[in-house]
């Protein structure tokens, strides 16, 4: 059983970093974590501004550092420092950005707290029953009976 | 009657709708309280609150009479080309088409605030109208519409006035308007967001005025569900319709850029789809009553709060009007929105408390509180993302890009939970589900999404490959079991009357619809969310391809090659264009002519990509006018393969015909009205009419 675990895992890790180094896909996906640098507001690898000032040069930027080898880390971290931190599609590399990732699953979980604590709450607390209409007499239930029974018939 | 003289004209109807709006909103609150503080006795008075709370609504149908006014004569002075007026010149120019200088109404600041007041004192006249539906809850919902059409008409008579008049001399012509905003979409795509937008200040005023008035029971709810849903649905209608004009026009051959405007369309549209699923618990349970208050308070002032991260330059778009000085206007009113919403909860908590308490988490109750968790943390997620450039320029002193990299990774995974609640929610029973009837109603819809994703490993999907396959993977999978469990539901309500009628199975399937319009219309809306899901799964695999091509160069792409038959360049008064014909066939077959454009607008001097697109349920040929190579003059050519993006606007008119469905009236109801004797109803009437 260990042993099956073991190569199940050597084979996902295998699948998993299959293409890993293909340096068009690297450079597509890299391309789709940088943002371009003419302030329209669009990624690298979609900008399709005619005659645009920045594209051209950060994409051969780009792909020279992934055909040199670079990491992507180092490459994203280059274009950081030339362009500025708004160059990055996405918050990274600071422990205030990081903050930007966990948020929104912070917030779900404790949402999920919240909800499982009321849910407990309600279900500790005897149900409330209403109180008995005393002033009811059987005639009047028994209209209330027959408005109910015409109601679900029709 | 002179151009000099309509400025003038629609600048007063807007002091007039004022006037009109402040009187409804004073004379109203007055008769109100005088109305509460008397409690029903005969109070002596000059005039009565009655009479008073009367001329207020006159006065509210009024403001609707001078609002329409003033926009009609913005519209007049586009179309006369009265350039003295400082909008027009900005938004307009003579060679524009006669539908574009109509949509010049909503193409800038001051145009579409003018469209918001008049969508605004137009609810407002339909629900001042319609009074005698509760004459004194309308009393007070129209009394606080009043509030927020001040808010608006102060805005638009001090802070950006759409007749302010050019300064120094009049141009002979006007600079245009925006290229991007010339196409036919734009002509309907602002309106029907601004009637989602606008629409939410209904229900908004109607659950405000039932708290402050402490209305008794659930009929407020009833009352304003009609509204709550068209408003949902022109919300729906608006942002989709905004993507597919972004697909159409910007050329990037994405819909979908999570730009903070888009964003701010997003976030009052997931409040009010949570809104009107825990609805249900109080209408059924008379649960959740201080959750739904504030749900209908977020999403207004989401509304409120996205037009000013907008409008204000707070954050960046490439939206038209992103920089301004009425910031200050819009956080002003928020925070007195905020103040009365919370003042009024305050006093009158003790009205909202439940009457039932949730017995089981495996009931329908619980998945409506798991889908509200989910469409709200859904909602913060996109308000946090919008938000952090702001927050983290205040903290690090340097404004982060938040773009679609985060937004993938973070909220596509809650859409998926939401997938899932669409398809676990409507099986699950009220109050509690049984093991025995879990197992009996899951199974299928189980089943369907293994087999699904099996079927999809093995047909060539890797969803080890890349983290966009395995979204793909599992929204695919999740549709083929939602749908099933739609399916189901449908195909048992049917069984029940096949084996009453003896109709055949289609018969029974439209007869079980017409009779719970509300339930068998909220699956049909849940089966169109499902489609549009499996198309927005489809961007995982978009393919794309750019060449230079001179003539008879072909490009291949997926199934497709495209030859370039011809490329040239046109001219007239508004714009001179180059483009390319492209003969376009498939394993050797000839299928289409596209020819992709670029545009030149003279008057406003900026560029515009008028994309060609071949679309098929299969996939959309995408294919855009680069541009020309400056050294051999040829046009580069850029052709994407989108996938099943047609899915998408499909999956929209679904949503849309089920929204619709669920608002007709029932068949029993039908019966009902028309006072038909029980006698005269047909017997198979009676059976699967209860519950949503």
């Amino acid at each position: 059983m260990k042993k099956f675990f073991q190569l199940a895992c050597v084979g996902l890790a295998i699948i998993v970093s299959v293409g890993a180094g293909d340096p068009s896909a690297r450079f597509d996906k890299l391309s789709h974590q940088i943002m371009c640098g003419c302030s329209c507001n669009q990624l690298l690898g979609e900008c399709n501004h005619v005659g645009c000032p920045d594209s051209p040069g950060m994409r051969d930027k780009l792909m020279s550092e992934v055909n040199h080898g670079d990491n992507d880390r180092a490459i994203l971290v280059d274009f950081q420092n030339e362009y500025g931190p708004a160059v990055l599609a996405a918050p990274r590399f600071t422990a205030f950005n990081h903050v930007a990732w966990i948020m929104p699953p912070l917030v779900l979980a404790l949402g999920l707290g919240l909800v499982a604590f009321t849910v407990r709450r309600w279900r500790l607390q005897p149900a409330s029953t209403p109180a008995a209409p005393n002033d009811y007499s059987k005639t009047e239930f028994d209209a209330v009976r027959d408005r109910i029974r015409r109601d679900t018939e029709i | 009657m002179g151009c000099d003289v309509m400025p003038a004209l629609g600048s007063f109807a807007l002091l007039l709708a004022l006037a009109l709006s402040a009187y409804t909103l004073f004379a109203g609150t007055i008769a109100l309280r005088q109305i509460a503080v008397a409690g029903g006795k005969t109070v002596p008075h000059t005039v009565t609150p009655e009479r008073l709370a009367e001329t207020a609504r006159r006065s509210g149908i009024a403001s609707f009479i001078a609002v329409s006014c003033a926009a009609i004569v913005l519209v007049y002075c586009s179309f006369t080309n009265d350039f003295s007026v400082s909008y027009i010149l900005h938004h307009s120019n003579r060679a524009l088409p006669g539908a574009y200088k109509f949509s010049a109404l909503w193409s800038g600041q001051e145009g579409s605030l003018l469209l918001w007041a008049w969508l605004l004192t137009g609810y407002g006249f339909v629900l001042r109208l319609r009074h005698k539906v509760d004459v004194r809850l309308t009393a007070y919902a129209s009394t606080i519409l009043a509030g927020i059409q001040v808010f608006f008409l102060l805005l638009l008579n001090f802070a950006a006035p759409p007749f302010a008049l050019t300064t120094g001399e009049v141009p002979a012509d006007g600079f245009g308007l925006n290229p991007l905003l010339q196409y036919p979409e734009m002509a309907i795509h602002p309106p029907m967001l601004y009637l989602g937008y606008v629409g939410f200040s209904v229900p908004f005023a109607f659950a405000l005025g039932a708290l402050m008035m402490r209305y008794p029971g659930e009929k407020w709810l009833h009352i304003t569900r009609r509204w709550t849903m068209v408003t949902w649905l022109f919300l729906t209608c608006g942002i989709f319709l905004g993507a597919h004009w972004a697909y159409s026009v910007l050329g990037w051959g994405g819909y979908w850029g999570w730009d903070p405007v888009e964003n701010a369309s997003l976030m009052p549209w997931l409040t009010g789809t949570a809104f009107l699923h825990s609805v249900m618990m109080q209408e059924k349970r008379g649960m959740m009553k201080s959750w739904n208050v504030w749900l209908i308070f977020s999403t207004f002032m989401l509304t409120i709060l996205g037009t000013l991260l907008t409008r204000s330059g707070l954050v960046s778009s490439v939206h038209a009007f992103a920089e301004s000085s009425i910031g200050a206007w819009f956080w002003g009113f928020l925070i007195i929105v905020l103040a009365v919403c919370l003042f009024t909860f305050i006093r009158n908590r003790d009205h909202l408390k439940s009457d039932h308490k949730l017995e089981s988490l495996v009931s329908r109750e619980s998945s409506f509180l798991f889908n509200n968790l989910v469409l709200l943390a859904a909602c913060f997620t996109i308000l946090w993302g919008t938000l952090f450039p702001v927050i983290s320029e205040y903290v690090q002193g340097n404004k982060v890009t938040v773009g679609a990299p985060f937004y993938n990774r973070v909220a596509v995974p809650l859409g998926l939970g939401l997938l899932l609640l669409t398809g676990v929610g409507p099986l699950l029973a009220w109050r509690s589900s049984s093991l025995r009837s879990i197992r009996r109603n899951f199974i299928l819809p189980c089943l369907a999404t293994v087999i699904a994703a099996v079927i999809l490993m093995l047909t060539g999907m890797k969803p080890w490959q890349e983290e966009g396959y395995v979204y793909s993977l599992v929204a695919f999978s999740l549709g083929a079991g939602v749908t099933v469990a739609i399916l189901s539901e449908f195909l048992r309500g049917a069984h029940v009357i096949q084996v009453q009628t003896g109709k055949n199975i289609f018969a029974s399937i439209f007869q079980l619809t017409r009779r719970n319009t509300r339930r068998y219309g909220g699956y049909l809306v849940h089966f169109g969310v499902v489609v549009i899901f499996i198309g927005l799964a489809g961007s995982a695999f978009n393919q794309s391809h750019e060449q230079e091509m001179n003539f008879n160069d072909s490009m291949k792409i997926g199934p497709y090659t495209l030859v370039c038959k011809d490329y040239t360049d046109d001219t007239n008064l508004n714009y001179d264009s180059e483009f390319a014909v492209l003969d376009v066939s498939r394993h050797g077959k000839f299928v289409t002519q596209m020819t992709p454009e670029k545009r030149f607008y003279l008057a406003s001097q900026q560029n515009s990509t008028m994309v060609a697109n071949h679309s098929t349920l299969a996939w959309d040929l995408y294919v855009v006018y680069a541009g020309k190579n400056a050294d051999t003059g040829r046009p580069i050519i850029k052709v994407f393969l989108n996938p099943l993006v047609a899915w998408i606007w499909i999956g929209v008119l679904i949503v849309a015909w089920g929204t619709l469905l669920a608002l007709s009236p029932n068949l029993t109801t039908v019966f009902s009205t028309r006072r038909v004797s029980p006698a005269e109803i047909p017997r198979d009437l009676a059976a699967t009419t209860a519950g949503d």
